[in-house]
């Protein structure tokens, strides 16, 4: 159990004219070499927000990254210079997007920026680079390289698009690799294609994955642990069957039980009641405690601890703790 | 499932850039290809104006002032004995100069402007922007005429101070295209794999904000040719005896109720020059929209 990312009470703002935006509220998280680990939440949560800062793209102004630490090979990202940076993104974490259709530049073939990536973060020749992309479009299965890669993106189907936009963020094999949303904008049966092509890559490779959805099923095919964050925090982390099967925080049961199954009459769906609160002026104490069937009195003044309930599975919730 | 490249018959796919579909679609519009073929008429006769032109443009014939057209003199000569048609004919080169180094001039500032303004943000922007806005303010025939009149005439005043006036449109241009291009998923896949600032704005935006500003650049030309023509004709542009089509114009005011060749053709002269331009620049505008697929 080697951790290779580490995220250290992260707190993430952004300065708007309307107020301070707490998009991250002391955010925990370690990711172990090797594995997929999960982040599912709902649209607002903070899940991209803990991607960006991680990679330092978080736009600034307004935002700002205003403590914690993120432990990257046991060295702090947050003290890295912009030159440094640089070098890791891309090098050694890499980052793949939602949507395909545009996460490619239309002005360029396939070729010209899967290979980008390469000639940025290895010193090599021209004719290496070539041959380094094709052995990248190779990798994430896509025919006559050799010949697509002088197509343009627009030649491209959006699930072959995908596959591209992975070849160059594998193409200099990272240790960790984050995908935000990587399967939303495609059709299910490319997002089934995708998902197995990550998971088949990461076995060749041995990188970790952070993989960002809001999308349960895809967490319970895919990852190894699962986080659930809620309004800027992780509120609960376990491997994927305990998460599943014993949710112990009322927030994960309400969105486990709004999942619509086929099996039951869609009259027994559950709905958390309420909305994700603004971000701005938060809710004091647990930030769920509006919408939580079992709130206390202290849900309403102190933030719930982090509380391991067995090996391996973290609860946020006072709930907990008290027995 | 498994994903295997499989064997089947290769396709030949042909390398199609964005660029050659917008010249495909430019191809099929007619009024397009007819500003391109007037274009070209002018800049061959403005390459070949010593081989084309049946005199020098300063060779006076004293014998023969104010003479209609005639076979020697196809445009008829002017007041001091110049053929009027060889006067034209080197006329285009001038036209054609200040054109290129105008729309060059204010394309360069514009879009360098508009670049930092929509790419960086903040107070940049709103300096620039502001910069921008006040020099739009001004009516560019009024400030060019007051900036002339500061430095004293000359046509390369003339072309300076076009350039000086009217290089808003493509900072507004460039700045709000850059902006749009700047969220787009593929500039933030840039920063992913660690590309710097200066190699997202070079590499990444300017190749796609190319398309609105040609197509400004190309309507750009005809203006500024019309500007330093006004200028010309009203005497503080090309002096005596540059045969620039505002000056021939001007110098054929005087004449017009007997010898109405002297300012008809170069007037016909300008009049092509910008048409065939604004055909081209609608024709490009029309090629490059993505939302008419033609």
């Amino acid at each position: 159990m080697k951790v290779l990312l580490s995220i250290r009470n992260l707190k993430t703002h952004f300065y708007t004219e309307e107020g301070v935006v707490e998009a991250l509220d002391g955010v925990n998280l370690d990711i172990i070499y090797g594995e997929t680990l999960g982040l599912v939440g709902e649209t607002g949560c903070g899940k991209s927000v803990t991607a960006l800062s991680v990679m330092r793209l978080i736009p600034s102004p307004p935002g700002k990254i205003i403590a914690g630490e993120i432990l990257f090979e046991g060295e702090n990202l947050l003290d890295k210079s912009p030159e440094e940076m640089r070098q890791i993104r891309g090098g050694k974490i890499s980052m793949i997007f939602q949507d395909p259709t545009t996460s490619l530049n239309p002005v360029y073939t396939i070729g010209d920026q899967v290979g980008e990536a390469i000639r940025l973060h290895q010193l090599t020749t021209e004719a290496l680079t070539w041959e380094k992309m094709v052995d990248a479009l190779k990798l994430v299965r896509i025919a006559d390289a050799e010949e697509r890669a002088t197509n343009y993106p627009h030649q491209f189907s959006g699930g072959m698009r995908q596959r591209a936009m992975i070849a160059m963020m594998l193409s200099c094999q990272p240790e960790l690799l984050i995908a935000d949303e990587p399967t939303t904008s495609l059709d299910v049966t490319i997002q089934a294609q995708v998902l197995l092509l990550m998971e088949e890559l990461q076995r060749e490779l041995g990188m970790s994955i952070l993989l960002i959805t809001h999308n349960l099923g895809v967490v319970a095919e895919t990852c190894d642990r699962v986080g659930v964050m809620y309004s800027g925090n992780v509120i609960e982390l376990a491997d994927v069957e305990t998460l599943f099967e014993a949710p112990k925080h009322p927030y994960t049961q309400g969105l486990l039980g709004s999942i619509p199954r086929p099996d039951r009459d869609l009259e027994d769906l559950a709905i958390i009641p309420g909305s994700v609160p603004s971000l701005i002026n938060p809710p004091p104490g647990c930030r769920f405690h509006p919408r939580c069937p079992y709130a206390k009195e202290i849900c309403r003044q102190e933030k719930p601890r982090e509380l391991m309930v067995e090996k391996g599975h973290m609860v946020a919730c006072h709930l907990f703790g008290a027995d | 499932m498994v994903l295997v490249e499989e064997e089947r018959p290769k396709f030949e796919f042909k390398r199609s850039s964005q660029l050659q579909m917008e010249l495909q679609r430019l191809r099929r519009h007619r009024p397009a290809m007819l500003g391109l073929g007037i274009t070209l008429i002018i800049l061959v006769i403005a390459l070949l104006a010593p081989v084309i032109a049946p005199h020098p443009y300063d060779e006076q014939n004293l014998e023969r002032m104010l003479a209609g057209p005639s076979q020697e003199y196809p445009l008829g000569t002017d007041a001091v004995g110049r053929c009027v048609f060889s006067r034209i004919v080197y006329g285009s080169r001038i036209a054609f100069l200040v054109g290129i180094v105008v729309v060059s001039i204010e394309a360069g500032i514009g879009i360098t402007l508009g670049l930092f303004a929509g790419y960086f943000g903040g107070k940049l922007d709103t300096v620039i922007s502001g910069i921008t806005d006040t020099v739009w303010a001004f009516p560019p025939m009024v400030l060019a005429l007051g900036i002339v009149t500061a430095i004293g005439p000359g046509l390369f005043n003339v072309v300076a101070a076009i350039s000086v006036v009217s290089w808003a449109p493509f900072t507004r241009i460039t700045r709000a295209k850059v902006q749009s291009v700047r969220e787009r998923e593929f500039v933030e896949a840039g920063r992913a794999i660690g590309e710097s600032d200066a190699s997202l704005l070079l590499r990444y935006i300017l190749p796609n904000i190319v398309a609105p500003n040609l197509v400004l650049a190309t309507l750009t030309f005809p203006s500024a040719l019309l500007t330093a023509s006004a200028m010309s004709f009203l005497g503080f542009g090309a002096q005596p005896p540059s045969p620039d089509w505002g000056a021939i114009l001007s110098e054929g005011r005087e004449y017009l109720r007997f010898a109405p060749w002297i300012s008809t053709f170069p007037g016909l002269a300008i009049l092509i020059t910008v048409l065939g331009f604004n055909f081209l620049g609608d024709g490009l505008r029309d090629a490059f929209d993505p939302r008419l697929k033609l």
